[in-house]
């Protein structure tokens, strides 16, 4: 018999585990207990997408990572260079989310792509951590959010600011300011305000070109896969890599971008996790029907009355971050509520939450920031993105997750994709 | 609002009606107007197209360029936009008219990305109206895709049955978009022909046939969907095939054939019970619980005790919707019988359910023997809230381990229980050590202010971390009831960590008075009382209460201490509440040698800037400041990410001096892009080349964009030098000495002023000095520096500062067109009225002379002008705050005259010691003045207003403004907007003006008043009026626009459309007036009868019997615009 010598960990486990009759696997999350992480159990994980995002990941989680995926010869050099000897290196991540050894696969690709990587990673049996917007379309959120769950997968989005570091232009985490929210010393409903004059840009100068002229495409990248499910358009540099958030057919902008980075925790402390809005109402020059533009500003309202307004070229200054009708919050936990502080120590913490996610995938529970708030924030940068694509404002019933009363808007929740790239589920 | 929309509206109406463009000259209007700036234009641009109709958008697409041989963006925004704007309800009729459009402009594209585009449009707006053109297209390999997707969106039988023919002979990846848009059209018809496709040999084929068999769900395809599934060991393959299967399951239970779907779930649940297949059965077991409701609760609970903790995992995660009372007892059952893992991890799942149900087995899962069990068991009675079992809990935590003591504080931090406080603090006497420090976190976490002397019991335990736990529940516990014990507790603590408790609980307490003041005095008072080592224990606790007596005792302290005082004083002053530590900690850092000292202070001085609510301009001084005490890099890159925060157009020249040092350039060049890009107006060269610079020097993840945003900007910055610097640094260039005034220097010839000037020159060399980059007066009495420049309108920048001389004389000040001048002084110089602040209009006589508020820095600090000056009125901000508004300038030189129109700018000397530096200028561009015709001049008229200036005027100088040469009454905040008036009397004249009116407008012309009581009765009003606006519909004629008020009518219907300007002229002569509105004579009357006989309104008008007075503008609070005023005075021959 030779010797296998790219022999894995679950090989070693198969192998050792098979002399034992009373077991066939042992999962490896029996393995040890909390807080002991044995070479043989530390979670493993393969990175899709290895661009400058994806090369963020190899560090994340304390985890091994096994291979890279990308359809660009060269971010794969990059990466192997990066990670080190014996990782795998794939073109197609269809053939990553089969391998044995893979416990987690993390999705950096561009935004078109997560549903579709995500989905299909859950159908085999992978647990996920994506990338954030988490999704391109509501549609195609809502499909993967059946897939995580009907797999009884456990997924992260990679945004963490509704547990912690300090909240961007905040000065604060988010825990004081949902304990705030939550005391009801604010009153109800309120408006947060989330732009330059409260700390938070939205960087509205990332916009598309256009008028692009067609290029030849070169010869490391493999742009039909690179385009996947999204339309086929002539390749220019400017639509992909970095610049790709420029263009509706991948993204949404600034948007796009930083939008659910910024709207998550808000949603997570106006306790809006399992909801949407009613409305969303744009202030915004037209947009191209290709490349994102810019945008002044736009305001979501909830049922109860609670409104987010996104602010976004930041002219006002010196405004509350969150007001209510009896106080408002400004960056710095600054606040008109005299003696603040003292007045909150009264109230009970927020619930804890569960923000380790390799505790999360070990003990199988739902990690803090999942795929069903994070369907939720992200339904919230969609339903903006549409908006400001079709040039209006529109109504949204939040169980349906449809807009009510307009064909052209529900047209973009659901957008076809390009063969064969579909989210089946 | 609603009239914006309402004007909007009527202007396209109108353009419509009357519009003898040609369609190609409305699409080239069209397309310029693209993209809309916000909705409103939007829906007036669609409303454009719709009315250019299909021919228009025909002749629109047949204007794309080929890729790379034009521009085709205006016609993507228009078309795009067109048909973005047709898909919301309401737009029915332009919808079709669109398909139209497109659907003949596809038959004359060449170009396939064109044809591409429609058919995206089609995408968008297509109904089955559609169908019939897009199918030629799914024969067509390129466009077959696009295509495709279009009729999936159509959704209707006749696209799928489009579709459905298309396949027929469909290759590649043509046949790929058609059978998955079967599949998502769930079109039935399809399944016979897409079967064979499901045994493809072509993998990706096969995968779209498995998934449109499965969506369609017609159980005729059962056997090839379980087949294929099977074939894969229900684990992932490319071909999808579980999913499919799963789907298909999923879709006839959704179609009410729930048994078919039960017995698929059945079969996938006994068939995938390798470890590898787990996910496959978690979701056939997701699958039956969402077929059977509530009687999966069987199922679930046997899942619950899988031997994969994965699937046991997901079972209980189901579980959750299902939680009844009759359930709970199903799972309380299996929860005893099972192994530990699994009790535990049911016990959890109720207690997150608030399975109150269980309460009773959970309670007694406290006392498992097994670990897990009884955490869990913890966990669940703190979610869940329960009063009975308290006492259990804490009989836990008394007994229980380190990790127990965990999970019962966790717990009692959550949980509802009445007496909550009550039972914890009773049972802390008898809690071992790690328990009592565990109860005593929670009666601080939860506030128990009542139990505070439970808490002081242990402030002082042996135990270092049962005595911590105490002294930091404290803090939100505390009142002002507890100070003396605290106070007294603070004196005998002496651990870093514990003090800093104490303090905080201290700070707290003390936070119970209301008053500030007293807070402070409170603390003084106990600081006073204790020995000199102790005091620095309280600096702490004043930077936490500030105001100016603890800021004293602390800088004090500061200044006279030993090393550990001085520590603490300066750790407490960096750390101060409010704004006020600032200028003791400038003071610090300047002053000390001590480089710690330096560090703590000059972060405290940065952080305190960056928390005031100072104006921008303000912190950038402030900053300034700061740079030149800064000694490590640290320290400038803290001040540069200050910087920028301060969008001004200083700021931005300042970070722009650190572009080129290595350790400050990224920061420098992330202050420039940021501040840059704030702000469109912050044009012209310099703008431009430290963009330019930081273009070439970013680094970091997002310069990418940055680079382009910052490309973006510059590409749309106007041309122009815009703001130039009128000191460069160095040396005098750009500068002279002065020569007398500009009347003066006006007469003088031309040699006399070159001899003049040169003795003047010489004098300024000796007076005049630069210093590091700072002009300097050295001299004594008075010698102004001037710019060899004259200026008209302009905006401008300038630090200055004025030395303390000792005997209070500080003054200078800025002339503008050679005129003084913007006042600059020591404000602690009473006698002459300092007192007011700098920035006034000093020499001004009629006009405001005082600032609106003091705004300067202390003497010997830095103060920033901004002035802008714009025809005769100036505008400055001191340190961002605006002190004089728009007033007028007055010609100091000649009362009689009205300010020069340009003239030289100069820096005042005025015998005290004043250093300028930063200024920068910006001309703006000025209007034109309005000359009288050759013939007025003949006729001997005279100009009032040429849109330069006010001085013919007097009265309401305030609300009555100038703006790009027009005179404007502005809707004000409060009151009827005021009258303005000539300065001299007419009794006969010819009075030609222009006006423009705002919806609903009304002002009047007064005619023969005096300056004071109401002048449509004192003297005469011509009215001014909107008279067709809605809320004038009910009035007299003889109020309507042109009617002299009150007495004499004039004919309505000739006034000019709003927004444009109506030309107006007033002839009185002796008791006959005449109004010509835009060339019609309105009003041809003699007010001999109503002096006789009384007026149309009846009231009394004294003014009928002057005969000369001011002629006026009368505001009624709206907004009203007038220029070319002029007159001529039929009273002088």
């Amino acid at each position: 018999m030779s010797l296998d010598t790219t022999s894995s960990r679950r090989d070693f486990l198969k192998k050792s585990m098979a002399t034992v009759a009373a077991f066939t696997i042992v999962p490896r999350f029996v393995l040890g207990g909390r807080g002991y992480v044995a070479p043989s159990d530390q979670l493993t994980k393969a990175i899709i997408g290895i661009g400058s995002m994806g090369r963020n990941h190899i560090p994340y989680g304390d985890t091994r990572v096994m291979a890279v995926c990308d359809v660009d010869r060269n971010h794969l050099k990059q990466a192997a260079e990066m990670v080190g000897k014996g990782v795998k290196t794939f073109a197609d991540y269809r053939e990553v989310i089969q391998l044995p050894e893979v416990d987690i696969v993390h999705i950096a690709t561009p935004p078109h792509w997560h549903g579709i990587i995500a989905a299909d990673a859950a159908r085999a049996g992978k647990d996920i951590w994506c990338e954030k917007p988490m999704t391109r379309t509501i549609g195609e959120g809502k499909r993967l959010v059946e897939a995580v769950q009907q797999h009884g997968r456990i997924f992260r989005l990679n945004t963490w600011f509704r547990f912690e570091d300090i909240f961007y232009g905040m000065g604060t985490p988010v825990k004081p300011i949902k304990k705030l929210v939550d005391s009801g010393l604010l009153g109800w409903p309120l408006k947060v305000t989330v732009g330059r004059g409260t700390g938070f840009d939205w960087k509205f100068y990332w916009v598309g070109k256009t008028n692009l002229n067609p290029m030849p495409v070169p010869p490391e990248l493999d742009y039909n896969m690179w385009l996947g499910p999204a339309p086929y358009r002539p390749y220019n540099p400017h639509r992909v890599h970095q610049t790709f958030r420029g263009y509706w057919d991948y993204d949404g902008g600034g948007l796009g971008d930083m939008g659910q980075h910024y709207l998550d925790p808000v949603q997570y402390f106006l306790g809006k996790d399992n909801t949407s809005p009613v409305s969303v109402e744009i202030d915004a020059p037209q947009q191209h029907p290709d490349a994102v533009g810019t945008w002044r500003r736009i305001t979501y309202t909830y049922a109860d009355g609670c409104q987010i307004v996104l602010d976004g070229e930041g002219k006002a200054e010196n405004i509350p971050y969150i007001e209510g009708p009896k106080g408002k919050l400004y960056p710095g936990f600054r606040s008109d509520i005299p003696d603040l502080q003292r007045k909150l120590a009264a109230f009970p913490d927020p619930e804890p939450q569960v923000t380790d996610f390799i505790e999360a995938v070990k003990e199988r529970k739902k990690f803090a920031l999942n795929e069903e708030n994070g369907h939720r924030s992200c339904t919230l940068v969609n339903m903006g993105k549409a908006a400001l694509h079709l040039g209006r404002s529109l109504r949204f019933d939040p169980v349906k997750q449809e807009f009510i009363d307009d064909d052209g808007a529900n047209r973009l929740i659901n957008q076809p994709m390009r063969s064969d790239w579909t989210m089946v589920l | 609002m609603l009239l914006a929309v309402a004007s909007m509206h009527t202007i396209a109406m109108a353009q419509r009606e009357n519009d003898q463009r040609t369609r190609t000259t409305k699409i080239a209007d069209l397309l310029a107007q693209m993209p809309a700036k916000d909705s409103l234009q939007l829906t007036a641009n669609m409303s454009e197209i719709a009315g250019i109709g299909k021919e228009g958008l025909i002749e629109m697409a047949t204007m794309l360029a080929a890729p790379g041989k034009g521009d085709n963006t205006s016609l993507e925004y228009a078309m795009g936009g067109f048909s973005y704007y047709v898909s919301q309800p309401g737009r029915e009729e332009w919808r079709q008219m669109s398909v139209d459009a497109y659907c003949q402009a596809l038959q004359q594209a060449d170009q396939e990305e064109h044809k591409a585009f429609l058919i995206r449009q089609l995408q968008m707006v297509g109904k089955d109206d559609a169908v019939s053109c897009l199918k030629g297209y799914l024969s067509d390999e390129r466009l077959c895709g696009p295509a495709a997707k279009a009729l999936i969106n159509i959704h209707t039988s006749a696209a799928s049955e489009v579709l459905l023919q298309a396949l027929q002979n469909a290759q590649g990846e043509c046949r790929l978009s058609l059978v998955e848009a079967l599949g998502d059209a769930r079109y039935t018809k399809a399944v016979t022909t897409l079967t064979p496709l499901a045994g493809s040999e072509d993998g990706k084929l096969r995968k779209l046939a498995l998934y449109a068999l499965a969506n369609i769900a017609d159980p005729a395809s059962e056997a090839v969907l379980a087949s294929a599934a099977q074939k894969g060991s229900y684990t992932f393959g490319n071909d999808n095939a579980t999913s499919a299967y799963l789907l298909y399951a999923q879709r006839l239970a959704e179609n009410s054939k729930q048994q078919q779907a039960e017995k698929i779930a059945q079969s996938l649940l006994d068939g995938t019970r390798q470890d590898l297949q787990v996910h496959t059965r978690t979701a056939a077991l997701e699958l039956m619980t969402d077929i059977q409701g509530e009687k999966s609760v069987a199922l679930l609970t046997d899942a619950a005790a899988d031997k994969n903790p994965e699937y046991r995992a997901a079972a209980l995660k189901y579980a959750a919707d299902y939680i009844t009372p009759a359930t709970t007892a199903m799972w309380v059952k299996k929860a005893k019988r099972a192994d530990p893992e699994v009790e535990a991890a049911i016990i959890t799942m109720l207690g997150k359910n608030n399975a109150k149900a269980a309460m009773p087995a959970v309670i007694k899962a406290l006392r498992s023997r097994n670990d897990q069990v009884k955490l869990a068991a913890i966990d669940a009675v703190g979610s869940m809230g329960n009063e009975e079992a308290l006492p259990k809990l804490l009989k836990t935590m008394r007994k229980g381990d380190k990790k127990e003591i965990d999970a019962v504080k966790e717990a009692l931090f959550i949980m509802e229980a009445k007496n909550l406080t009550n039972a914890v603090a009773d049972a802390l006497p008898k809690m071992p050590a790690d328990a009592q420090a565990a109860s005593l976190a929670v009666l601080g976490n939860r506030a128990a202010s009542e139990k505070i002397n439970n808490v002081f019991s242990f402030v002082k335990d042996e135990n270092a971390t049962v005595r911590m736990a105490a002294l930091t529940a404290l803090e939100p516990m505390a009142t002002k009831e507890n100070l003396p014990r605290l106070f007294s507790l603070l004196q005998e603590t002496s651990q870093a960590e514990e003090v800093s408790a104490v303090q905080n609980a201290i700070v707290a307490a003390v936070r119970d008075y209301e008053d500030r003041a007293q807070q402070a005095d409170l603390v003084l008072q106990q600081m006073e009382a204790v020995p000199a080592e102790k005091k620095p224990l309280y600096f702490s606790i004043l930077a936490n209460i500030g105001g100016g007596k603890a800021l004293n005792t602390v800088a004090t302290a500061f200044n006279s201490g030993d090393a550990a005082t001085k520590e603490a004083a300066v750790n407490a002053l960096a750390e101060w509440s409010d704004v006020s530590a600032a200028s003791e900690l400038y003071r610090i850092s300047q002053a000390t040698s001590n480089s710690a000292y330096l560090d703590q202070a000059l972060k405290g001085y940065i952080r305190t800037i960056s928390l005031s609510e100072y104006p921008d301009e303000q912190k950038l001084l402030k900053l300034q400041d700061a740079m030149k005490l800064a000694k490590t890099p640290e320290q400038q890159q803290l001040i540069l990410k200050e910087v920028a925060q301060a969008h001004t157009f200083p700021a931005l020249v300042f970070a722009g001096r650190y572009l080129n040092e290595p350790a400050l350039q990224q920061d420098a060049a992330q202050a420039v892009m940021n501040i840059a890009l704030s702000d469109k107006n912050f044009q012209g060269d310099i703008v431009r080349e430290l963009l330019n610079k930081t273009i070439d020097v970013i680094k970091g993840p997002d310069s990418e964009y940055q680079i382009k945003a910052m490309q973006k900007f510059l590409a749309e910055m106007p041309q122009g030098e815009g703001f130039v610097a009128l000191f460069n640094g160095n040396d005098l260039t750009g500068w002279k000495g002065l020569v007398d005034n500009p009347i003066e220097r006006a007469k003088m010839t031309r040699e006399i002023l070159a001899q003049k000037q040169k003795a003047a020159d010489e004098q300024m060399r000796k007076d005049w000095k630069v210093e590091n980059g700072e002009i300097v007066f050295v001299g004594k009495g008075f010698d102004n520096l001037t710019t060899t420049k004259k200026y008209g309108d302009i905006e401008m920048f300038v630090d200055w500062k004025i030395y303390d001389d000792g005997n209070k004389n500080g003054d200078a000040g800025i002339y503008l067109r050679g005129t003084p001048q913007v006042q600059m002084w020591d404000t602690s110089r009473v006698k002459d009225g300092a007192q007011v602040g700098s920035g006034g209009l000093y020499n001004n006589q009629i006009n405001p002379s005082k600032p609106l508020k003091v705004a300067d820095n202390p003497l010997g600090e830095w103060n920033n002008f901004h002035i802008i000056m714009q025809g005769d009125r100036v505008t400055v901000y001191l340190n961002g705050e605006l002190v004089t508004d728009n007033v007028i300038l007055e010609n100091y030189w000649d009362k009689g005259l009205p300010i020069f129109p340009e003239e030289q700018i100069e820096l005042q000397a005025h015998g005290s010691r004043v250093a300028y530096r930063n200024i920068y200028i910006r001309e703006l561009p000025r209007p034109e003045p309005f000359k009288l015709s050759t013939a007025e001049q003949k006729e001997g008229f005279k100009v009032l207003f040429d849109g330069t200036n006010m001085h013919q005027w007097q009265g309401n100088t305030t609300d009555y403004v100038i703006e790009n040469g027009e005179l404007v009454v502005h809707e004000p905040k409060f009151g009827s907007g005021g009258n303005l008036y000539t300065k001299e009397e007419y009794g006969d004249f010819v009075f030609r003006f222009e006006f423009k009116l705002t919806p609903g407008a009304n002002n009047g012309l007064g005619i023969r008043t005096p300056l004071e009581g109401d002048a449509a009765y004192e003297g005469m009003e011509v009215q001014i009026l909107d008279n067709d606006a809605d809320i004038y519909k009910t009035l007299h004629e003889y109020q309507y626009h042109g009617s002299v008020y009150g007495i004499m009518p004039a004919k309505r219907g000739y006034l000019k459309p709003l927004g444009e300007w109506n030309y107006e002229e007033v002839i009185v002569k002796g008791p006959k007036i005449k109004v010509i509105l835009n060339g019609t004579t309105i009003l041809d009357g003699d007010i001999s009868g109503a002096r006789k006989n009384g007026t149309l309104d009846g009231k009394d008008h004294p003014g009928l019997k002057r005969d000369k007075g001011y002629i006026g503008f009368l505001g009624h609070g709206s907004t009203v615009w007038f220029r070319n005023i002029r007159i001529k005075d039929l009273n002088k021959k």
